[in-house]
């Protein structure tokens, strides 16, 4: 098939359909992240307004998978990860991760997270922040030295071990938040707006860096508007709209195509369509 | 034993990230900026000669120390949590596999020390200008500190749990207000039970047992005058007194913050 602007419409998601690496990873055990029904409200004030922002949502990722989470803003897509995360109380529904109970220690055991707007202690320089973080993790002694060494090499800040982060660029704090998300080697990465704010050489490192992570068979999940990254890394996007998954999509080479257009037009064709839906 | 040593890892690791933090923000300028001001005072008083004022001046030093440590500490404690919501430094931190009475305990650590070291760096100004002028404060000057500290674990505690139900203004402002007001409260208890109905009485002998009583941590008049050191189980009894309400209001803080969306 073949739409008006070119680009090939991909298939949607046949049920069972596994991407490669996914299937290569996925064992007997239960999914890297399953999400069953989830709403999440804000209440404003005691006898405030309830506003919805998540409904009835529900999702799977196997472990291995690559997954994009894309929605215009406002769609829900940070309170879902929130909730993935513990940050808030779901009105209902159930959110587990390798089958633990999201939000226990035990589930964030397994998680590294990247926030949509990380920020870290000013005053300390990266090498102190991934040794903090590192023994919040359990992590220390000389294997957490050279595991965050390392990391501040991977992601580009080698050299910059000793100065404070006040003194860093938004781009520097979000690779020194990647750093962080991968400390402990977790299994699953949960990455709120990965690149914002990375500039185009970064861009390309981080991208590299999460082609490595994917090739050891770490589980991703992550927002995104920048197609070109989700187009280049995921095997599957699921869309959302509105605070519900709208449809779900195997990248296949069709998405891929013409770098960033055929995932763009998918993406916005299907969110107009279910906006004119309603 | 396992994870006694693992959440002691935890704790250790949030209280010198907090420490290290102020410590380089330059929190305890502050502390100095105060000292200096004391030494001062002391030095413009000093000139017109201390005979015959010795007490008044111990009095003043002790309660000085008093006031701006109890100030530091607040001011400290009350911007822990808050500043770690608004500033986002949160997420990265509870993404790790740790609870939120893990992250409240390990700042409680944090904001505790810095405080203490507000407390050494006031005691040790005003010690030294009192010693300057050859006025000594007896070994139970020993106790006086000890007994501020516990004194500031109460505060800190306390001021960190209403940091968790009200705004950081409000939080300074009741903090304050229940510490310095402490022994002016406990004072107006007794004077107005005798008189009070039945129900009044129950409402200010109850007000009175949940509220910390920090005048009872307060030595400035013994050492003003040069008596002994406290008996130990005195000492004692205070400690569990302040163990048992740092527990409370931590504990409080805890059940608060665990219900917090972030």
């Amino acid at each position: 098939m073949t739409d008006s602007l070119g680009a090939r419409e991909a298939l949607p998601l046949a049920s069972g359909a596994v991407p490669a690496n996914a299937a290569a990873a996925a064992t007997s055990g239960p999914p890297a992240l399953a999400i069953s029904r989830l709403c999440v409200a804000y209440k404003r004030g005691l006898f405030g307004p309830v506003n919805r922002v998540v409904h009835e949502l529900s999702l799977s990722v196997r472990p291995g998978e690559v997954v994009g989470f894309l929605g215009p803003n406002g769609a829900g897509k940070s309170s879902t990860i929130k909730a993935i995360m513990g940050f808030l109380t779901p009105e209902s529904g159930d959110v587990r991760v390798f089958g633990h109970e999201a939000g226990t220690t035990q589930a964030r055991a397994k998680i590294g997270y990247l926030p949509e707007v990380a920020l870290y202690y000013p005053f300390l320089t990266p090498l102190e922040t991934l040794r903090l973080y590192g023994r919040l993790q359990g992590m220390g002694g000389a294997a957490l030295e050279q595991e965050a060494m390392d990391l501040l090499k991977r992601v580009g800040l080698e050299g910059r071990e000793k100065q404070q982060l006040k003194t860093f660029s938004k781009g520097m704090q979000q690779r020194l938040g990647i750093a962080q998300a991968l400390l402990g080697s977790p299994d699953l990465l949960v990455l709120d707006e990965v690149t914002s704010g990375v500039d185009p050489i970064g861009r390309r490192r981080l991208r590299e860096l999460l082609q490595e992570v994917k090739q050891a068979g770490t589980t991703i999940f992550f927002s995104s508007h920048e197609l070109n990254e989700v187009a280049q890394l995921c095997d599957r996007v699921i869309l959302i709209r509105g605070g519900h998954v709208v449809d779900e999509r195997l990248m296949d080479d069709s998405l891929r195509a013409g770098v960033t257009s055929a995932l763009e037009d998918y993406f916005i064709r299907t969110i107009q369509q279910e906006g004119e839906g309603k | 034993m396992e994870t006694l040593k693992r959440k002691s890892v935890v704790y250790l690791a949030l209280a010198h990230a907090t420490l290290l933090e102020s410590m380089r923000r330059k929190d305890l300028y502050v502390a100095g900026i105060l000292a200096v001001l004391m030494i001062g005072t002391a030095a413009t008083v000093g000139s017109f000669g201390v005979k015959g004022i010795e007490l008044f001046l111990k009095d003043v030093a002790l309660t000085v120390i008093n006031l701006l440590s109890v100030v530091l500490a607040v001011l400290f404690a009350a911007r822990q949590i808050p500043e770690e919501v608004s500033h986002r430094t949160v997420y990265p931190l509870l993404a790790r596999p740790i609870s939120r009475g893990d992250l409240l305990f390990g700042k409680y650590l944090g904001a505790l020390a810095l405080s203490v070291i507000g407390l050494l760096i006031f005691a040790a100004v005003g010690a030294g200008a009192l010693a300057y002028y050859g006025l000594t404060l007896g070994g139970i000057f020993w106790q006086f500190l000890l007994l501020r500290v516990l004194a500031l674990a109460v505060v800190v505690a306390m001021t960190m749990a209403l940091s968790l139900v009200m705004t950081p203004g409000a939080t300074v402002t009741l903090a304050l207000l229940l510490t310095i007001g402490s022994a002016t409260f406990s004072g107006a208890v007794k004077l107005l039970v005798p008189g009070s109905s039945p129900a009044q009485q129950i409402l200010l002998k109850g007000a009175y047992y949940v509220l910390p009583q920090l005048n009872l941590f307060d030595l400035t008049k013994k050492v003003s005058y040069g008596w002994q050191p406290v008996a130990g189980w005195a000492m004692g009894t205070l400690t569990v007194y302040a163990l048992l309400f740092v527990a409370l209001f931590l504990a409080l803080g805890a059940l608060r913050f665990r219900r917090q969306a972030l």
